[in-house]
């Protein structure tokens, strides 16, 4: 993803998940999970009502459980009917095949919809999981350690971490078989110690985790445990607390040995200035400019559509446009703000020299800039310039800054594959601090800065993508960076772990660890999944796909009318559908990635973290319930 | 349930199925029995009788197809009631990779037992079964009479008040077994209930109060075991001090004819081979250097020279 493109800048695809998406997630999860809860509660009702119940297998639930459970029934019931007949207009009009109709109705059902799926997700998730939370407050930690400390020293004595010699490989050998330009050195670097942890603790604890209880089923050593006052549920914990701390020491003591080696190696030159760095940037939402109305950036051809194009030319009127919204009030404080880009350069005619750029222009300004200050602003900074005992031009932008708020970085080369910066005056941003505007609505989070970008240079287009263009708040420790970025890759542990800890409480060692493997791998084409389940793919799904490869047609003109073509669509419709219905359970996981983040020198903030830990928890819950029933309802012993 | 039963089963069935459901073997049938507060219970039976399944029921191991199993007053599904109970699997299905004191403080820590409570517990235990020589060994490179000890031990640890034994003296010698069998007769005297399963015959016999007999699931015979054996159409007497001649055959089996019966067999009797093994091991260790030469016959035991053994029936089809 990241060959070819410009040096020390984020590629983020996707926006990464913020506080402000929470909510929504939140809902996203209860309606998704409430659904897979809901089919389980289903099949118990009818595996209860089919088979009745053993009384001497489980015992009875207090009458206060029952009424719970009752009222959690009866309501995702009626929430699943209820939603039933709000989804019947919009069935209607999806088969009537009106644009205006199906705009209607899905503007009036659609948030009903959603709050009645939401609900009937609640419900059903506090039937499903009404036993299970009970349960948690019989668990004991003494014994959870116990069978943690148990799967940590069998692998001990196992001598499981020989597997983690393969490492060596990588300290011994790296510079041999790692090509990378210069500049990009400590890039390469970090990626392939990543790359090399990652392969070596994913497999082993995939392995170790799916093979644990059913070796203990197998040689029966699971019927000493069971037999004490151990709940079942507690030997699930415990072996996954047991391997995640392993993994973790493993994990911790490999980061260790990869910083070591990465800090004592020594860096080229060309690289030096991109090294070590963990950048803490400030992200503005990116718009275009230009005469057209609503106009989008424009589009060079190019199959990568991450990045929207502006031309250049001394008349241009197409701008990039970042507005910097949330900027902190403590860059006030500072003598200047490094603002660094690397945008991607599309040449419609050949440089006059080799390797030359081409020319933008930078333009800041705040609300309070008027274009009619302009020839104020132009002759001062003249006066300023023929005073007798004239101020540095960094003072005289500075000055200027805080006083009109604008400041313009005329005629910079760009050049590719290159982090390129200069320093934008803190008087522009105590400027933007005294706003009216700022001051007046601070909710409504009005532009504190915006900044334009002009390409100068005629016939040549520059590429710009939101993440692109960004102030630098702080410098980060890249050490500490470092183990942040193998935070990520602990989630991804966890997460391996947990998959095959729960498969394992009821499939055999090998199905989970190809169940775990199976998802973990769907995980990492997740993004195309997505693009399949929702349509966004071209040349359509799965069967109008190979229709087309039958029929040697393109993928863009549309399918000629015929039987076969109507099947592959409905089949396709269908198969979209189910997808969507089953795209949650393979886990995003590259998201848990920070490999890039790293390797490219940003700062993963502790919010970042934060968040990801929440989304790992939202992942792994619904596998612990299952474990938990899976577990409680196996009889361990034949 | 009364407070001195201690084990309770009512019409426990138990049915083996495969993925599909289908019935595969009915391993129990409707078993119904009693144990009560401080007896030794032994099950009986032939491989695949139904020992162990009723065993794997009682413990939870298993779920019942039908009816109902109480352990200690609770049901046999309650993790509650493992806590006054210590159970030795048939193989002593332990963790090898651990030494007896890990062991022994592994299933210390799954009852919440604190590191000093633990800590003396593990010593006592491995003190009582002998393995206080290598207790630094991993049970890997244990024999299999030591991992039932180190198992027996496990068992233990938290002072149960009923033991669940599944073939206690499988894998072990002579030595052992009646070592298993005094220590079992020791915890019965000290108030503890004992639920075993055998198919070592005398086993049963020298330790248990009580037995079931299962076979094919069904449960065959229930008594206590002096009853159970006792023939009531034989008579057999022990007599000392007196040589075994003709005249006294003829005398005895005049007197039996007179009161109905008849003389089938008289003799000296023998002792069993785990006695005789028991007092030669004694005895190489009381005499160091003693071997066996051939032509010398190895002398009886006191206790049985000059004894005479008289069985005595009525007639034959009596």
């Amino acid at each position: 993803m990241s060959s070819g493109l410009p040096f020390a800048v984020m590629v983020l695809e996707r926006e990464p998940i913020t506080l402000d998406d929470l909510p929504s997630k939140l809902a996203s999860w209860v309606q998704d999970v409430g659904g897979f809860a809901a089919i389980g509660v289903l099949c118990w009702l009818i595996a209860y009502l089919v088979q009745r119940p053993r009384q001497n297998r489980q015992q009875a639930w207090p009458a206060w459980m029952r009424i719970v459970f009752l009222v959690s029934v009866i309501g995702a019931t009626l929430s699943y009917i209820a939603f039933g007949i709000v989804f019947i207009p919009e069935f209607v009009a999806s088969l009537a095949d009106d644009a205006t109709m199906k705009a209607m109705v899905a503007n009036t059902a659609g948030p009903a919809q959603s709050t009645l799926l939401t609900t009937a997700g609640a419900f059903a998730l506090c039937a499903a999981g009404l036993s299970f939370v009970v349960s948690m407050f019989k668990l004991r930690p003494r014994r959870i350690w116990a069978i943690a400390h148990l799967s940590f020293t069998e692998a001990r004595r196992r001598k499981v971490y020989w597997a983690f010699a393969f490492m060596l490989l990588f300290f011994l050998f790296a510079d041999w078989f790692l090509p990378h330009k210069p500049e990009s050195q400590l890039q390469v670097y970090v990626e392939t110690a990543y790359l090399s942890m990652a392969v070596m603790l994913l497999v082993t604890a995939g392995l170790l985790a799916s093979f644990s209880i059913p070796n203990d089923i197998r040689h029966q050593t699971i019927h000493t445990i069971v037999t004490k006052p151990v709940e079942r549920f507690e030997i699930v914990v415990g072996r996954f607390a047991g391997y995640v701390t392993l993994m973790t020491v493993t994990l911790a003591l490999m980061a260790v040995a990869s910083l070591i080696f990465i800090q004592l190696h020594a860096i080229h030159p060309d690289a030096e200035f991109e090294s070590y760095r963990a950048r803490v940037p400030l992200y503005g939402d990116l718009q275009f400019q230009g005469k057209k109305e609503g106009f989008q950036g424009e589009s060079v051809g190019r199959e990568w559509e991450y990045r929207r194009y502006i031309a250049g030319g001394p008349n241009t009127t197409q701008r990039a446009v970042w507005i910097f919204r949330d900027l902190p009030t403590r860059l006030k404080d500072r003598s200047d703000v490094p603002c660094e880009f690397a945008f991607d350069i599309f040449r419609t005619r050949k440089a006059d020299q080799e390797g030359q750029g081409v020319f933008c222009t930078f333009t800041f300004m705040t609300p309070n800039w008027t274009p009619a200050n302009l020839r104020d602003f132009e002759r001062e900074r003249e006066e300023e310039k023929t005073k007798p005992n004239p101020l540095t031009d960094e003072q005289i932008a500075d000055k200027l800054a805080e006083k009109y708020g604008y400041f313009e970085f005329r005629s910079k080369e760009i050049t590719d594959y290159h982090t390129l910066g200069f320093k934008v005056p803190a008087g522009l941003f105590r400027n933007a601090q005294k706003s009216e505007r700022a001051e007046r609505d601070p909710s409504k989070k009005a532009p504190l800065v915006v900044a334009f970008v002009r390409c100068e240079s005629a016939s040549q287009f520059i590429g710009v993508a939101r993440h692109d263009l960004y102030l630098l708040d702080a410098e980060g420790y890249f050490s500490l960076n470092f183990f942040k970025g193998a935070i990520g890759m602990w989630c991804s542990l966890c997460l391996v772990i947990g998959v095959a800890v729960a498969c394992s409480t009821y499939l055999s060692g090998v199905i989970s660890f190809v169940c775990t493997m199976f998802l973990f791998l769907g995980g990492l084409v997740r993004g195309f999944m997505q693009d399949l389940a929702f349509g966004r793919t071209e040349g359509g799904g799965p069967a109008e796909s190979f229709l087309r490869l039958v029929n040697a047609q393109n993928q863009v003109t549309p399918l000629d009318p015929s039987p076969a073509a109507s099947v592959a669509t409905v089949y396709d419709v269908a198969f979209r559908w189910f997808l969507r219905r089953i795209l949650n359970i393979f886990p995003d996981v590259e998201a848990f990635d920070f490999t890039e983040f790293v390797a490219k020198g940003f700062d993963i903030s502790m919010g970042h973290l934060a968040i990801h830990l929440l989304v790992l928890a939202g992942y792994l819950l619904p596998w612990a319930v299952l474990a938990y029933y899976l577990m409680r309802s196996r009889e361990v012993a034949s | 349930m009364a407070n001195d039963v201690i084990v309770e089963t009512r019409n426990l069935s138990k049915i083996y199925r495969d993925f599909w459901g289908r019935q595969k073997k009915r391993a129990l049938n409707s078993l119904n029995l009693q144990i009560q507060r401080g007896e030794i219970f032994g099950l009986l039976g032939p491989n695949g009788s139904g020992k162990t399944t009723t065993i794997k029921l009682l413990l939870g191991l298993l779920f019942p197809t039908s009816g109902e199993a109480f352990v200690l007053g609770e049901t046999a599904a309650n993790v509650r009631k493992n806590e006054r109970i210590g159970y030795l699997p048939e193989e002593s299905y332990l963790y090898r990779f651990l030494n007896a004191e890990e062991t022994l403080d592994f299933y210390g820590r799954l009852f919440n037992m604190t590191a000093e409570q633990r800590r003396t517990r593990a010593q006592e235990l491995i003190e009582i079964v002998g393995l206080k020589a290598d207790k630094r060994r991993i049970l890997k490179e244990y024999s299999k009479g030591m991992r039932q000890r180190i198992g027996l031990a496990q068992a233990l640890i938290n002072d149960p008040e009923l033991i669940i034994l599944d073939e206690p003296t499988s894998g072990l010698d002579p030595l052992g077994t009646r070592w298993m069998k005094d220590l079992i007769l020791q915890l019965r005297d000290k108030g503890k209930t004992i639920l075993m399963c055998s198919h070592r015959l005398d086993d049963v016999q020298d330790v248990c109060d009580r037995v079931a007999i299962l076979y094919e699931g069904e449960l065959q015979e229930l008594g206590k075991v002096s009853t159970l054996l006792e023939d009531a159409n034989k008579l057999a007497m022990q007599a000392s001090g007196v040589r075994l001649t003709d005249e006294l055959r003829r005398d005895l089996d005049d007197v039996l004819r007179r009161h109905g019966g008849k003389l089938e067999s008289l003799g000296h009797p023998t002792t069993t081979l785990e006695d005789l093994f028991l007092r030669i091991v004694a005895e190489s260790k009381a005499h160091p250097g003693r071997r066996y030469l051939p032509g010398c016959e190895t002398a009886k035991p006191e206790s049985t020279a000059g004894s005479t053994l008289i069985k005595e029936g009525k007639s034959a089809g009596s």
